[in-house]
Order: structure tokens, then sequence, then C-alpha cells
């Protein structure tokens, strides 16, 4: 999760250096549906990682929330890029019992530490376990940057996709190529 | 409520932050447990219990 949020926030950085304030502007005056959507998705999953019981059900309900979100928003090509990611990461955890698979060779060298296969990790969507424990074990989080940045975090396929469609997003915002004609002619069409 | 122009733009933009940090953080899931050696959400945990 901390990574994602720092993610995130170097997105923004290098966006908002390239375009300023202009960019903050255009930001401002852009508008994603069933925000609500998410809130709930989040929430699932965080009751899933905060109890962890019954995760297959709670990812399951996150996932139609994920689903309702995707498809609201589906005008927006950084959405769907993120859409596919988010399924990729859902079939994968769907296929291992509602959490992220990590080997203890990945988990190793974010954590430094040995964690035996069958450990949940606190407060997380993974979960240690073996390629050969593992379904569909290419999703899983095996990806790592190069050096000392690998220390960072195991990721997945699918984050990357994400990571890749929110930057789509947020550059096409912020750099003022959302065609805001068309929206409003959808959003026109919606309501008539 | 503030009427402030300044103020209303900054709350739009944090709001947008919102919803795509919470669309990020429902769907993806990187393995970043013990990052830099140290986890704070593991850490309240531990002294919560």
């Amino acid at each position: 999760m901390i990574v994602l949020t720092g993610s995130l926030s170097l997105m923004l950085g290098v966006l908002i250096w390239r375009y300023g304030r202009v960019g903050l502007d255009q930001l401002a005056t852009f508008q994603l549906r069933g925000g609500l959507a998410a809130v709930l998705a989040l929430m699932a999953q965080i009751v899933s990682m905060w109890t962890q019981q019954h995760r297959f059900e709670w990812l399951a309900v996150s996932i139609l929330f994920l689903a309702w979100f995707g498809w609201l928003n589906r005008r927006h090509l950084g959405i769907v890029l993120a859409s596919v990611g988010i399924a990729l990461n859902m079939i994968v955890m769907l296929a291992n019992g509602g959490v992220m698979p990590v080997s203890p060779e990945s988990i190793s060298r974010v954590a430094d530490a040995y964690v035996e296969p069958g450990t949940p990790l606190s407060f997380s969507k993974s979960n240690v376990q073996t390629a050969e424990q593992t379904t569909f074990a290419w999703l899983s989080d095996r990806l790592h940057l190069p050096g000392p940045l690998g220390q960072l975090a195991a990721w997945s396929i699918g984050d990357i996709l994400l990571l890749a469609g929110i930057w789509h997003l947020l550059w096409s915002v912020m750099k003022g190529q959302v065609d805001y004609a068309r929206v409003i002619s959808e959003d026109v069409a919606a309501v008539s | 409520m503030s009427h402030n122009p300044l103020t209303k733009k900054a709350i739009r933009v944090f709001a947008i932050i919102g919803v795509v940090l919470t669309f990020m953080l429902a769907g993806g899931a990187p393995s970043d447990h013990g990052i830099a050696g140290f986890n704070p959400i593991a850490l309240i945990q531990q002294i919560g219990q």
C-alpha cells in the first residue's frame, strides 16, 4: 500500500513539475464517476486484510465494486488499462483463495528475511507461497525494480498495468487532452 | 464551506486524487511488507497487542 501511495505521489510530482498550474487546473475540472464504488471496494479489502477471514468472499465483493467503477469510467483509456491490470490481479487472487501469492525468494529480497511458505503477511493482501503452490504464478508478485530499488516491493504484471493506466489517465488530464466535447455529449445522451 | 475559488479548486484536486488513490489501493497488490525495514501499519498492530 505504501508503494502505491508513493508511486501516485511521484507521478503527480512529475506531472506538476511538467505542466504546473495549468495541469492542476485541468485536474480540478476532471471528474470520475462512482467514487463510492472505489471506496466500498477498498473497505471490503480492508476488512479482509484486517480479519484475515473469508478472504475469497471479501475479494469477490471488492471485485463487484471495482467492476462497477471501471464500467462507469470506461470512456477513459487510462481507467480501461488500469482495470485490465486489476483484473489480472483479481484472477490470480481468486485462483489462490483470495490472496496475492508472493514467493519466499521475493519476500526475502523485499524484507531481507526468510518467511515460511503459507504465512499471510499482516495487514496485507499477500500470502507467502512457493511457485509450486501457486496457481497462475506468472501473475503473482514476482517482479522487482533493478538494483537497490528492488527492495521497495515485489510487483505483479497487473500492478504494472495499473500504474501505466493511472499514469496515462493523469497525463492525459493534466496535459489537457481529454475530449470534453465527447464526454459532455455522452453525459447528455445518458441523461436524455 | 469556502467560496474562495482557489480553495474550491484545491478541494476538487484533492478529491480526484483521493478517488484515484482509493481505486489504486483497492486494485493493486504489490508486496511491500517491510519496506525499508519499516511498516507503520504492522507496527501499530504490534503496539495494539
